[in-house]
């Protein structure tokens, strides 16, 4: 059989067996919504100077005049157009403007807040517990959620989480330092280099979810992008905007897929969500190296209570563990992580000043 | 017909919904070098893409022809600007990506699927896409169990090679070589159906 009716019935036999109706029509309302003036007038400006080209072929049989006054208005819409609609409609133009805006406000210490939300996969069990206790040898264990905030200004960030029941503990990298207030509301000094979990590596550098400027940067470079006009696959009040759907590829530890919704009228990345495959790899540090980093962590005191570790240089690590120094969030990566655009806001001047010390 | 049609918009997404199916197929027929993860992004891309400037181009189109070859030659010159496009973005080599969407190829799916447009099944009736692909079902109901079994846990529940292969207690390389001749045994048994030339 010849190489190319190979592709043919290889691909007529993922059309028909991996395909159907419903994800057709997916496919369709994405592609249809796209047609809607503002989507068409996204298009590039080479496409458009071509639909251009064509319109006098269809004016022939009008007065030479009527063809000019109608050319010159579509030249003036079309240029009406492009200063308020972005001038391309594919994934990496649009991240470009995105990643362009969020460079200005990150330049300009402008304030940015997110409502934060990280879905962690149920804790690993004890080898002892199943024997200690049969009544919940069988008990699925829930996954855990944390919420709260996440503020930007300019290189500092700061994080406010909590689960359900337990008091927030805040993380800050500020200019000055990073610092940590926990549950109990003691404060202490961190090692900047150890505050954030390393879910989100790359080889030109470690990013962790601290600046959305990196995580648009870490996108570009190594993850495969797809475009979309947000449909029914978004929540509602997303449909509309632009959906880019962010897919891994290449020796990156990060999420699996990221989703980001994306105002293009601002350029401005309205929510957020990634979402990590639980890997081998995963498995393999909760049992080699996390039961410590438990106690120790952010999760640790929500589940055990604060031990109050004294801050401590992370040692280096390999580059595929996901095994945090102390006093790190949970060492393996959420299932989920979303972040949600809260505006407008405004921080008061001492937001990531850290506080006068105290605690154990 | 023109985007200034009322009409032209309900018209031009009934034609889309009779074509859509033979576009993907020929979208991905043509796109034979990317990764099977990566290719699925592409896939999506250029579909979006050939609506839209189909849609776009829409006064080019001749009424008189048929519109499936028309949006197809339009989604194959997308394919060469966003494989392009992708091989800039990921520093693919370009000569590489090239060569999965050669005019050699194109050409001949073309003919596959134009063959397949007009395969009627002994039915005078019109048919769509999915009507003429009964004719592979009854193919893939014939082909002995150990490949139809491969099939469709490669198609139709979209498990990986290596899933495949470990379900099947198999090395990777021997269920390549399985469906691959379940293809080939399609593709006859399609060729003696008249669904292909």
């Amino acid at each position: 059989m010849s190489d190319h009716r190979d592709h043919t019935i290889d691909a007529i036999l993922s059309q028909h067996l991996g395909e159907n109706g419903e994800t057709m029509e997916a496919r369709y309302a994405r592609a249809f919504a796209a047609l809607t003036p503002r989507g068409a007038a996204q298009e590039s400006s080479r496409e458009t100077q071509r639909a251009l080209r064509l319109l006098p072929a269809r004016g022939r049989q009008t007065s030479r005049l009527v063809s000019f006054a109608r050319a010159a208005l579509i030249a003036l819409a079309f240029g009406a157009l492009f200063l308020f609609f972005p001038t391309t409609t594919n994934a990496s133009g649009i991240l470009d403007r995105v990643l362009a805006a969020e460079s200005r406000v990150q330049s300009s210490r402008g304030d940015r807040r997110y409502e934060i939300e990280v879905v962690l996969p149920p804790l690993p069990r004890r080898p002892d517990e199943g024997t200690r206790d049969r009544r919940n040898s069988n008990e699925i264990r829930a996954e855990i959620r944390l919420v709260g905030t996440w503020d930007l200004r300019g290189d500092e960030s700061r994080l406010d989480l909590t689960a359900e029941g337990f008091p927030t503990v805040t993380r800050v990298d500020a200019t000055e330092g990073a610092w940590e207030r926990r549950g109990d509301g003691s404060v202490r000094a961190l090692d900047e280099r150890g505050i954030w979990p390393r879910w989100i590596r790359d080889p030109h550098g470690e990013i962790a979810v601290e600046r959305m400027d990196g995580l648009l940067r870490l996108v570009q470079r190594s993850y495969l992008v797809a475009l979309a006009r947000a449909g029914d696959e978004s929540p509602e009040h997303l449909r509309g905007a632009i959906h880019l759907v962010a897919s891994r590829q290449g020796d990156v530890i990060g999420p699996t897929e990221i989703d980001l919704w994306i105002d293009t009228t601002r350029n401005v990345v309205l929510e957020a969500r990634l979402a990590w495959q639980p890997p081998a790899l995963r498995d393999r540090g909760m049992r080699e190296g996390s039961r410590g980093a438990f106690r120790e962590g952010t999760l640790g005191e929500f589940r055990e209570g604060s031990r109050g570790a004294p801050p401590a240089p992370p040692p280096p690590l390999p580059p595929d563990d996901y095994r945090p120094s102390r006093g790190t969030l949970p060492p393996f990566p959420p299932r989920e992580l979303f972040l949600r655009r809260i505006e407008p806001i405004t921080f008061p001047a001492n937001h990531f000043t850290m506080p006068s010390i105290s605690g154990p | 017909m023109n985007q200034s049609d009322p009409t032209a918009r309900d018209l031009f997404e009934v034609l889309m919904r009779e074509h859509g199916d033979a576009l993907l197929v020929s979208i991905r027929a043509n796109l034979r070098c990317a990764h099977r993860s990566s290719m699925r992004s592409l896939e999506d891309d250029i579909f979006q893409e050939t609506v839209l400037v189909a849609w776009r181009r829409l006064a080019d189109y001749d009424r008189t022809r048929p519109f499936g070859p028309w949006l197809r030659g339009i989604a194959r010159l997308v394919s060469l600007d966003l494989v392009s496009r992708h091989a800039r973005q990921h520093a693919v080599d370009p000569t590489h990506l090239a060569s999965c969407v050669d005019d050699l190829t194109a050409h001949a799916v073309e003919r596959d699927l134009a063959t397949f447009e007009r395969y009627r099944g002994g039915d005078e009736t019109a048919m769509g896409f999915r009507e003429r692909l009964a004719a592979l079902d009854d193919c893939i109901s014939r082909l002995p169990a150990i490949y139809a079994h491969c099939v469709q846990a490669a198609y139709r529940d979209a498990h990986t090679m290596r899933d495949v292969a470990r379900a099947f207690d198999e090395q990777e390389e021997t269920i390549k070589k399985r469906l691959q001749r379940a293809r080939a045994m399609l593709a006859e048994c399609l060729t003696q159906k008249g669904a292909l030339a």
